[in-house]
C-alpha cells in the first residue's frame, strides 16, 4: 500500500498541470449540482411557503356541516398524536352585506371569513394603506374588506356595514389575502371579521353554506402521516382534510416539473463532467502506458498498478469536488444579485444535503468514468518495451467475430456498472425511475450509435483518400488510421451535444407551457351569482360597458353520492369519499354545445333537443382515475336533492385553455330542470385600471347581487412566481450549455497530446503549417458535424421522451435549432482542432520527436 | 538456472504468421555470462523476452530458477521478475516522472524491502551517480540514464540479469563504462547474465556466445574460441 501511495504522489507531482482539465470537468459538474441543488431547495422552500400562503396553514380541516362529537374527538386525538404545533379556527360562509346607512339601497353577497388571533399561519395579508395586518383590527366588530365591496356598496373605510344581524365597522381594505384558494370560485368579495363576532351575525342559524375550518401548523416531516391518519379516520364523516401541498393544483404541478428539470440539469452537467474526466484519463493512460509497462516489468502486479491510478483519480476527484464546492458558493452568492431577485423572498445558500449529494455523486461519477479507460491498464504488457509493434494491431480489418472475441469483458462490465449507476443517480435526482431510465438509455444508445457512425464514416470517406488535395487526403486517412481520435471526438461531442441540446429543448417546451397559462386575451373577471332572469341583460350591459369577451354558463354545486357502473360500483357516499377526489363538491353546468377546448373521446354528444332523462358528459380523468364508463349511472346530491344521470359521453378538456373554464361534469339541458341554478360569467374586462373599476361598479349598480372576482390579482401573483421559475430554468439551461460546451471542447482539445507526434513528423517532412492546420480543420470539422448531427438526433429523442412521457408537456421539435446546432458543433470542433494544432505547431518538431 | 525446452515463438503480422523463433533448447547454468548475437530480426530480443517472462512461447517451456514460467499468470510473472530477474533495456525505459533515486527505489518498494533508501543510494554510488540522485531522466545523458537503469535492475539483488542491447543507444565511451559495470557485477556477485548485443567487444567478454540467425541457433561458442568466431558471426 505504501508503494501505491508513494507512486501515486510521485506521478501526480509530475503531471498535475496536465490534469487541470480533470479538475475543471469535475469542478464544473459538482459545482453545478451543488448550486442547482441548493437553489432548488431554497426556491422550493420559498415556493412551498407560497403554497402554504394559499392555505394559510400546513393542513386544513373543514366540514360543511357542524362537526359531530366523533369527528371532533378524532381530530383532537390525531392532532395530538402527531404533535401538531398549533391550531386556529376559521369559518367561511356566504352572507349578504349592506351599508348601515339604510338610505343606500345597495346589497351584496360576500364571502365572509371569521378568523381567530393566530390567523394566518402563513401567507401575507396586505392592507391598501400599507399598515401591517393585525387581528386587533377585527376585534370588537371590525371588518377588513376587499376593495370591490366598497365599490359595490358605495362605502368607505370607517363606514359601517351590516352583515346578517350585526353591524361592523370597516377598518381597512385588504389587497392581498392569505388563505385564498386558486381553483375555487368565490361567491362575493371577501370580508374578514373576528371569529368571536360571528355569532352576533346570526348567520350560523340560517346560512346554507357554512364551512367550519381548523387550520393546523405541524412539522413538515409529520404532515403526511397526519393527513393520512386523519383522512382514514374521518372517512365516514363529512369532514375533509387537505395539506398545503394539494393547494393550487396546477401551480404545484408545474413547479414540480420545474424542479425535476433543474435536478436533472444539474445531473446532466455532471455527466458532461464525467465525459470530460473520461477524455482526460484516456489521454493520461495513453501517455503512461510505457511507465506502466516498466512497473510491471520490475515486479508490480496489475492490482498495484491499477491502484496507483485509482488513487490518483480519487485524489484529483476530491480536489475537483472541493473546487466545485467553492464554485457553487460563488454561484449561489451571485444569484440574487445577478438575477435581480428579491432577496427577501428566498434565502439562498448552500444546503447541507445538496453539498453532500453533489460531492458524493461527483466522486462516483469521476471514479466510474475514469474506470473504463483505467481498466485498459490491465492489458498493458511489459513486452511492449521490447516490441512496441506488439501493441498496435495492424490496419487489417478484423471480422465481427474477432472483434467480439477481443472485447474486454471487464471494461464492458465497468460500462454496465456505469450505466446502472447513472440510472440510479438520475432517478434519485429527478425523483423518478422513468427519467433515470430514459437518460441512461439515451446515453447508451447514443454511445452505440456514435460508435457505429464512426465505422460508417470511415468507410464512407475512404474514396476521398485518393484525393489530390493533400489536407483532404490526410484528413481522411487520419480518420481511419490506428490510434485515430475519431471515436473519442464523436463520443465526447455527440454525447455532450445531445445532453446540452436536450436541456435546451425541454427548457423551451417548459417555458411555453408557462406562457400558455397567462395569455393576454384570457378572461380576467369571473362573474358569480348571476340569476337566470338577469343573464341576457347582464351580457348586453357588460358588452356595452367595454367587455371584450362575455361568456355566461349556468352553474350548480353538487356531489357524487353513488355510482352504478360497469367497472365501478359505489353504493354510498362513504364509498364515494373513499375514492380520492371523487367525493368533493363539483361545479356542474349544462349546455347544448361543446366548447372550443373540448373534444369527445367516447360516446356521443347529445343533439340540440332537451331530454327528460338526465344525461351527463364526464371528463376523461374520471374515466382514467375511477373507471367510469359510458352507460354508467351517477347519482348526484345537488343542494340536498338527489338526481341520477346516465353518462353518455367522455370528454377531453384542454385545461390550459382557461377561456371557457373547464367542467368535469356537463349535463344535458333539461335533466336539471327544476333545480335552481345561477350563472357564472367569464369576462375579459377593460385593461385600464380606472376603466376597469368603473366597469365593475357600473355593472354592480344594475346587478347588485352579482359578485365579480378580478383574476388579475391571482394572475399577477402567478406571473411573479412563474417569472422566477422561468428565469431559473433559463439560467440553468444556459449554464448547462456553457459548461457542456466547455467540457466538450476540452475533451476535443485533449486529443492534442496524441496529435503532436504526427504533426512533428509532417513538419519534418516538409508540410507547411497551413497545410497541417487545414488537415486538422477538415478532420475535426467533419467529425464535429457528424457528432453534432447524431447528438442532436439523440437530443430530440430524449427531449421527446422527457417532455411527453415524464413532464407531460407537449413536445415541439425545433428544426431550425437542430440545424443550427449541427453547424455550431462542426464549427466549434473545427475551431478547437485548429487551436489545438496551432498550439502543437508552436513547438519545434525536434523537441517532440526526441521525447517520443 | 535458466532452461528453455523446445521453445518457439510465432506471431501474427497483419494477415500472415511470422516465425520469430523456431523450436530451440537452451540451458544457462547459474553464474554464467551468456551473450546472444545475431543480425537484426534474428530473434535476440524475443528470446530475452521469453526468459524474462515478458512474453509467452508459442510452444515449449521456459524454466527459470526452477519455476515454469508458462504455468504462471501475469501477476505471478511480475512478482518473479521483481524477485529474481533484473532487466536492462536498450532505450533505458526509466519512469520519467521519478528522480534517479526514486527509479531505483521502485522495485524495492514493490517488494516491501526495508532500508530501500540507503540501498538505492549505495547502488547509484556503485554506478557512479551519487551526485545525480535527484535528477529526472530528462536531465540525464543517455549514459547516465542507462546507469540508473542498471542500478534499478540490481535493486532487489536478482540472481539473473538480462540486458537487451544495453549499449545500443550509447556512444563508445559510455558503452564501455556500462560493460565494465556489467563485468564487475558478474565477478563480484556471480550473477547469471544473459545479454543480447551487436557489440563484438562486449560479446567477447562473455563466458559463452550464442549466435542466432533466422530464429535458429546457428552456433554456440565457449569463451576461448569466442574472439575469432565473433568477427565471423558479425560478418554473417
Amino acid at each position: 500500500m505504501k508503494f501505491v501511495l508513494r507512486m501515486a504522489a510521485r506521478e501526480l507531482r509530475a503531471s498535475w498541470t496536465r490534469l487541470l482539465f480533470f479538475f475543471v470537468s469535475i469542478a464544473v459538474g459538482v459545482g453545478a449540482m451543488i448550486s442547482l441543488g441548493s437553489v432548488i431547495q431554497s426556491v422550493r422552500a420559498a415556493l412551498m411557503k407560497e403554497s402554504k400562503g394559499i392555505t394559510a396553514a400546513d393542513l386544513l380541516i373543514w366540514a360543511d356541516r357542524p362537526y359531530s362529537d366523533n369527528a371532533r374527538y378524532i381530530v383532537d386525538e390525531k392532532l395530538q398524536k402527531h404533535g401538531a404545533l398549533s391550531t386556529t379556527r376559521s369559518v367561511e360562509s356566504t352572507a349578504m352585506a349592506r351599508p348601515e346607512d339604510e338610505s343606500r339601497k345597495a346589497t351584496t353577497m360576500v364571502e365572509l371569513r371569521a378568523v381567530e388571533e393566530a390567523f394566518p399561519f402563513y401567507g401575507r395579508m396586505e392592507l391598501a394603506d400599507g399598515r401591517p395586518y393585525e387581528h386587533d383590527l377585527l376585534k370588537g366588530r371590525g371588518a377588513l374588506v376587499r376593495p370591490e365591496l366598497l365599490t359595490r356598496l358605495g362605502v368607505r373605510v370607517g363606514d359601517r356595514i351590516r352583515i346578517g344581524e350585526a353591524s361592523f365597522e370597516i377598518r381597512g381594505v385588504v389587497v392581498r389575502e392569505a388563505g385564498r384558494s386558486l381553483s375555487m370560485f368565490t361567491m362575493g368579495p371577501r370580508v374578514f371579521i373576528d371569529h368571536a363576532d360571528l355569532e352576533t351575525t346570526g348567520i350560523l342559524d340560517y346560512a346554507s353554506r357554512i364551512r367550519r375550518q381548523i387550520l393546523v401548523r405541524v412539522d413538515e416531516d409529520k404532515l403526511e402521516d397526519l393527513v393520512w391518519d386523519l383522512e382514514g379516520a374521518l372517512a365516514n364523516e363529512f369532514v375533509r382534510v387537505r395539506s398545503y401541498k394539494e393547494a393550487g393544483d396546477q401551480l404545484a404541478r408545474r413547479l414540480n416539473r420545474g424542479e425535476s428539470y433543474l435536478s436533472l440539469a444539474g445531473f446532466v452537467i455532471l455527466i458532461l463532467g464525467g465525459v470530460g474526466v473520461w477524455s482526460v484519463v484516456r489521454v493520461f493512460v495513453a501517455q503512461k502506458l510505457k511507465s506502466i509497462a516498466v512497473l510491471k516489468c520490475v515486479g508490480a502486479t496489475t492490482r498495484q498498478v491499477l491502484a496507483i491510478y485509482v488513487v490518483q483519480v480519487l485524489a484529483l476527484s476530491v480536489v475537483g469536488c472541493a473546487l466545485g464546492l467553492g464554485l457553487a458558493r460563488l454561484v449561489v452568492a451571485w444569484i440574487p444579485v445577478g438575477l435581480g431577485l428579491d432577496v427577501k423572498d428566498v434565502e439562498y445558500g448552500l444546503t447541507a444535503s445538496s453539498v453532500v449529494q453533489g460531492i458524493a455523486i461527483g466522486l462516483l461519477v469521476s471514479v466510474l468514468f475514469s474506470l473504463i479507460p483505467l481498466l485498459h491498464l490491465r492489458l498493458v504488457r511489459p513486452l511492449w518495451l521490447l516490441r512496441p509493434e506488439s501493441v498496435q494491431p495492424g490496419p487489417h480489418r478484423r471480422s465481427l467475430r474477432e472483434r467480439l472475441a477481443s472485447l474486454d469483458r471487464m471494461q464492458l462490465a465497468a460500462g454496465v456498472i456505469l450505466v446502472l449507476a447513472l440510472v440510479g443517480v438520475a432517478s434519485w435526482q429527478a425523483e423518478s425511475l422513468l427519467i433515470g431510465a430514459y437518460v441512461s438509455a439515451t446515453f447508451v444508445g447514443l454511445s452505440v450509435a456514435l460508435h457505429f457512425a464512426g465505422s460508417l464514416l470511415i468507410r464512407a470517406v475512404a474514396p476521398l483518400s485518393r484525393s489530390s488535395y493533400f489536407p483532404l487526403r490526410h484528413a481522411v486517412l487520419n480518420v481511419s488510421r490506428p490510434g485515430n481520435q475519431t471515436r473519442v471526438i464523436l463520443l465526447a461531442v455527440g454525447v455532450g451535444f445531445c445532453f446540452v441540446l436536450a436541456i435546451r429543448g425541454i427548457q423551451t417546451n417548459l417555458l411555453e407551457q408557462f406562457a400558455v397559462e397567462l395569455r393576454e386575451d384570457a378572461p380576467d373577471l369571473f362573474f358569480l351569482d348571476i340569476q337566470a332572469d338577469q343573464k341576457d341583460l347582464l351580457e348586453e350591459r357588460a358588452r356595452r360597458l367595454g367587455a371584450s369577451t362575455v361568456k355566461l354558463v349556468p352553474v350548480l354545486r353538487g356531489r357524487v353520492v353513488r355510482v352504478e357502473g360497469r367497472t365501478l360500483q359505489l353504493e354510498s357516499y362513504q364509498e364515494v369519499r373513499e375514492r380520492d377526489w371523487l367525493g368533493r363538491e363539483y361545479t356542474l353546468t349544462y349546455r347544448n354545445h361543446l366548447e372550443d377546448n373540448e373534444r369527445i373521446l367516447e360516446g356521443a354528444w347529445w343533439p340540440e333537443s332537451h331530454s327528460s332523462e338526465p344525461e351527463v358528459s364526464i371528463e376523461e380523468n374520471l374515466k382514467e382515475d375511477f373507471g367510469m364508463e359510458v352507460g354508467d349511472v351517477l347519482t348526484f346530491d345537488i343542494m340536498g336533492r338527489q338526481l341520477a344521470a346516465r353518462v353518455t359521453s367522455i370528454r377531453e378538456v384542454e385545461w390550459a385553455d382557461a377561456r371557457n373554464g373547464g367542467f368535469m361534469f356537463v349535463f344535458r339541458p333539461g335533466g336539471l330542470e327544476g333545480v335552481p341554478s345561477s350563472y357564472a360569467g367569464f369576462v375579459k374586462g377593460p385593461n385600464d385600471p380606472m376603466e376597469r373599476a368603473r366597469f365593475q361598479s357600473d355593472l354592480v349598480e344594475d346587478f347588485y347581487n352579482v359578485s365579480i372576482v378580478d383574476l388579475r390579482d391571482i394572475l399577477d401573483d402567478l406571473a411573479q412566481v412563474v417569472d422566477r421559475v422561468s428565469l431559473a430554468i433559463t439560467v440553468v439551461g444556459s449554464v448547462a450549455l456553457l459548461s457542456g460546451g466547455l467540457i466538450l471542447l476540452g475533451s476535443v482539445a485533449m486529443t492534442k497530446y496524441q496529435r503532436s507526434y504526427e504533426t512533428a513528423i509532417f513538419r519534418t517532412l516538409g508540410a507547411s503549417r497551413r497545410r497541417v492546420a487545414a488537415m486538422m480543420v477538415l478532420e475535426y470539422g467533419t467529425l464535429g458535424a457528424l457528432a453534432g448531427a447524431i447528438g442532436s438526433l439523440g437530443a430530440q429523442v430524449l427531449t421527446f421522451l422527457l417532455s411527453e412521457r415524464v413532464l407531460e408537456i407537449p413536445f415541439r421539435p425545433d428544426v431550425l435549432a437542430q440545424a443550427g446546432a449541427i453547424l455550431a458543433a462542426s464549427f466549434a470542433v473545427a475551431l478547437v482542432g485548429m487551436l489545438v494544432t496551432l498550439d502543437v505547431l508552436r513547438h519545434k518538431p525536434l523537441s517532440i520527436l526526441r521525447v517520443g | 538456472m535458466i532452461r528453455l525446452e523446445s521453445v518457439s515463438k510465432v506471431v501474427q503480422s497483419g494477415p500472415e504468421e511470422l516465425t520469430i523463433l523456431h523450436p530451440l533448447d537452451l540451458e544457462v547454468p547459474k553464474g554464467q555470462f551468456l551473450s546472444i548475437m545475431g543480425p537484426s530480426g534474428s530473434g535476440k530480443s524475443t528470446l530475452l523476452g521469453l526468459v524474462a517472462g515478458l512474453d509467452a512461447p508459442t510452444s515449449g517451456r521456459v524454466v527459470v530458477d526452477g519455476e515454469d514460467l508458462t504455468a504462471l499468470d501475469e501477476d505471478a510473472l511480475a512478482r518473479l521478475r521483481g524477485a529474481k530477474i533484473g532487466f536492462v533495456f536498450q532505450f533505458f525505459h526509466l519512469l520519467p516522472s521519478l528522480t534517479a533515486l526514486e527509479n531505483v527505489l521502485v522495485p524495492m518498494e514493490i517488494a516491501g524491502i526495508a532500508g530501500a533508501d540507503a540501498r538505492s543510494r549505495e547502488l547509484l554510488r556503485e554506478v557512479g551517480l551519487s551526485e545525480r540522485t535527484h535528477h529526472y531522466p530528462s536531465q540525464l545523458s543517455g549514459g547516465e540514464q542507462q546507469r540508473v537503469a542498471l542500478a534499478r535492475a540490481l535493486a532487489n539483488e536478482p540472481p539473473i540479469l538480462l540486458a537487451d542491447e544495453p549499449t545500443g543507444n550509447l556512444d563508445a565511451e559510455n558503452g564501455r563504462h556500462i560493460v565494465e559495470i556489467l563485468l564487475g557485477i558478474h565477478e563480484r556477485r556471480g550473477t547469471t547474465i544473459v545479454l543480447a548485443t551487436h557489440d563484438q567487444e562486449l560479446a567477447g567478454k562473455a563466458d559463452r556466445v550464442l549466435v542466432l540467425r533466422g530464429g535458429r541457433i546457428e552456433r554456440v561458442h565457449e569463451r576461448a574460441a569466442v574472439v575469432p568466431l565473433v568477427s565471423a558471426a558479425s560478418r554473417g
